[in-house]
């Protein structure tokens, strides 16, 4: 499978896991794994989960992503911008997240997650 | 406002990092030459002519056999006394950041409990904050970085007895250690103190506690050095100035009295062709502010790499009159060594400092609302989630240094800009996100089909076919040069850090291109900004905005700034303003713990560079005060100081 076939796989599973589904998100990550939610910066599954458990119910739309395989083993950088419906609000709000995927026996998982909120949509 | 408080952020301290004109407020460095004048400190900043201080090897009764001696005897008791050397200690000190030390002998003494503790106060001017006996061992509690000053009396005689003083977690720095690094600059092995009282004096001679400089230049010519024979033998010439640096660290009790005392230290004129002699001046004052190697033989850069990522506070340095100055770049490499330098060779440094995203909060009213007002008609939308800024931990400043010129060479010189990051290994691709709702933008006429100028180079993967996927990734200059050509000329406003927002991490395992065979790779940055620019209009019409957000990977390159950008990912939408990153007033009900969560982080990327352990990194960290750049020095120095024990790496 080439990087933009993992990464448009990825990005679909993620988004969508985090909006059906969001503890089964602990398997992308690993206890080194790190999440900078906004100004905030955590690591290890436990602290990123619980960080995203605090978000409300999410309805996410994917607009753009896109990525570049980095490095030497195969990992690759996955940039995603779209907008995000939190709780229900008439007021989606608009997101761009990066993501370093490191694979790993077959399969991968997710080194860094950069969240950033860009714009009130 | 998370980030005004925390003390590390490197957006803290850009404050009151601005470059500074008129040269320096504390002990500048001037050429200073002959003899130097001052003999005795008159107020009392730093002691040099005290008498020395009583330490083991000084006085008779602890010569090395007899410590050996009482090594043997605790090692016996203590195992008879059961459980001191249980597992208790780590838990116990990473609350706190203590760490216990076990005092045996104590009792065969003529004093108690209350006068040896007294006694070790005295000698060591370390607090001992707790303390308790558990069988033969008095268990005293003091923090990570005054270990070394309670063990080196190991072995000291105290009212009749010999105290046996030992760390359990953490060994001690031997007196043994030190005593070598005196010997071997000793010209007259009979005389081993002398060689300490010849080091203090020529230490007060040197030191001028008005400027609070040592001037350590042309120690060759040193009358007090030469009579006591000091260059009469190659092996000796060597070792003296480690000696010195031990005699002068010695003067101090902490780091903070030390980085007090001396902001200033000249080494010029001694003829140095490298820095091997000299290298542990950055472990005894790690924070200096002011360092002058004039007129020396440095030749290069390389000839200084040990010093790389030491004095990371430096502010001034002198290179002046040795062959480095002519070296290529010679001046971009001094500012990417030393993020905070000033002042080289007694000139301002221009650096471009650009303040990239609200370090403050914004007072409300500042704020050109008219223009901000969102797509939906309210000035301010109520967001589900409350906004903040960036985050960053990127203390070497290297990823700042790069954010702070490339947008001006993006907008200016895209050529010099591949020429200077970019290479045949580069990637770039761009995506146009269409669908993001448009802020209104005053006296903008938005063009029918505002994103053509996007759609050919646009490789928004949600949109492209896989055929075009492949050509839409710009791989080397020369095919990113034909992508940004076809881009609109932009102009970013890199003077209002309210438009901007970044968040800087370290990462791993990028490849390497000085070493292609290192297939694990090396560290680097990943930078994500966010921000706006203005595409360059013709003929008066009012430039349309855009915003952008943009990913870079960084990596050790080639080039003049040695730093090379690997990845380079970047969305553009409609301009949106920059609302969603100035902190507003906290609507995310939840409690987060950012401090906490801040510090967890600190710890993971302090394992990560250290190889420290959990316990070993979070004790460094508080003993710190969760300050990144002292935390990483403290390491640093434990390490040098053979403070850390194996199990601190497990």
């Amino acid at each position: 499978m080439t990087y933009t076939v993992i990464a448009a796989q990825f990005t679909n599973h993620y988004y969508k896991t985090f909006d059906e589904a969001r503890e089964q998100l602990r398997s992308l990550y690993r206890p080194h794994s790190m999440l900078t939610f906004e100004s905030t910066a955590v690591c290890g599954e436990d602290n990123i989960l619980q960080t995203t458990h605090r978000i409300g119910k999410v309805v996410h739309t994917i607009v753009t992503f896109d990525a570049q395989p980095c490095g030497n083993d195969g990992r690759i950088l996955v940039m995603v911008t779209g907008h995000m419906v939190i709780d229900g609000s008439e007021h989606p709000q608009g997101f761009s997240e990066c993501f370093q995927l490191i694979p790993e026996n077959g399969t991968y998982y997710i080194l860094n997650d950069i969240f950033k909120l860009v714009y009130p949509a | 406002m998370p980030n005004a408080a925390a003390p590390s952020g490197p957006r803290g301290q850009r404050g009151a990092r601005g470059p500074r004109r008129g040269g320096p407020s504390r002990g500048g460095i001037s050429k200073r030459s002959g003899p130097r004048g001052i003999k005795t400190d008159k107020d009392g900043d730093l002691d040099m002519d005290a008498p020395v201080r009583q330490t083991p090897y000084s006085r008779g009764g602890s010569a090395p056999s007899s410590r050996g001696d009482a090594r043997g005897g605790r090692l016996t008791r203590g195992s008879g006394s059961g459980g001191i050397r249980g597992g208790t200690t780590r838990s116990h000190a990473r609350g706190s950041g203590l760490v216990e030390i076990t005092v045996l002998g104590w009792q065969e003494s003529q004093g108690n409990r209350d006068s040896v503790i007294d006694f070790l106060e005295r000698k060591t001017n370390v607090r001992i904050k707790k303390s308790r006996t558990q069988g033969d061992a008095l268990i005293i509690s003091v923090p990570f970085l005054q270990v070394a000053e309670i063990v080196k009396w190991d072995g000291c005689r105290y009212a009749g007895s010999t105290l046996s003083i030992n760390a359990q977690n953490v060994p001690k720095i031997t007196s043994k250690g030190d005593e070598d690094v005196i010997m071997a600059a000793n010209p007259r092995p009979s005389e081993k103190s002398d060689t300490i009282k010849v080091l203090e004096q020529v230490l007060a001679q040197r030191y001028n506690s008005a400027t609070k400089m040592l001037d350590l230049s042309r120690l060759g010519e040193d009358a007090t050095l030469r009579q006591n024979g000091f260059f009469d033998f190659a092996s000796t010439t060597s070792k003296m100035f480690p000696a010195l640096m031990l005699v002068a660290d010695r003067k101090f009790d902490s780091a903070a009295e030390k980085r007090d005392a001396v902001v200033s230290v000249t080494l010029g004129y001694n003829n140095l062709k490298d820095i091997k002699v000299v290298s542990c001046l950055a472990a005894t004052f790690s924070d200096l502010k002011n360092l002058s190697l004039e007129g020396n033989m440095i030749p290069s850069w390389a000839s200084l790499d040990s010093w790389r990522h030491k004095f990371r506070k430096l502010e001034q340095l002198v290179l002046s009159g040795n062959p480095i100055v002519t070296e290529d770049g010679y001046k971009e490499e001094a500012m990417r060594r030393y993020p905070m330098l000033q002042m080289l060779d007694n000139v301002v440094l221009d650096r471009p400092v650009i303040k990239i995203g609200a370090a403050q909060a914004i007072p409300s009213g500042i704020m050109p609302t008219a223009t901000h007002t969102s797509s939906y008609g309210s000035t301010k939308t109520q967001l589900p989630l409350g906004v903040k800024p960036g985050f960053n931990l990127d203390d070497s400043g290297v990823g700042m240094q790069f954010l702070s010129s490339f947008f001006t060479m993006y907008d200016n010189n895209r050529d010099e800009l591949l020429a200077t990051f970019y290479d045949e290994a580069s990637r770039f691709s761009v995506s146009a996100n269409t669908m993001a709702p448009r802020t209104h933008q005053v006296g903008v006429s938005i063009p029918p089909k505002p994103w053509e100028p996007y759609y050919q180079t646009s490789r928004n993967m949600m949109r492209t076919y896989a055929a075009s996927l492949i050509t839409k990734l710009f791989i080397g200059t020369q095919k990113i040069r034909d992508a940004w050509q076809s881009l609109p000329r932009s102009k970013h406003d890199v003077s209002d850090s309210k438009l901007w927002v970044f968040d800087i991490w370290p990462v791993q395992g990028l490849p390497d291109v000085n070493n292609p065979s290192n297939l694990e790779g090396v560290g680097g940055l990943i930078a994500t900004v966010h921000g706006e620019y203005e595409e360059v209009a013709e003929g008066g019409k009012v430039p349309l905005k855009r915003s952008f957000d943009r990913t870079f990977t960084l990596a050790p390159g080639r080039g003049a700034m040695n730093l090379r950008v690997v990845n380079d990912m970047m969305v553009v939408r409609a301009w949106g303003g920059s609302d969603a990153w100035t902190p507003e007033p906290q609507i995310f009900a939840a409690p987060v713990n950012e401090e906490e969560a801040m510090r967890q982080a600190k710890i993971v990327e302090l394992r990560r560079r250290t190889g420290l352990n959990a316990a070993y990194a979070e004790l460094c960290m508080i003993e710190t005060g969760w300050n990144w750049d002292g935390a990483y020095a403290a390491f640093e120095r434990a390490k040098a100081d053979n403070l850390l024990p194996p199990e601190a790496f497990i």
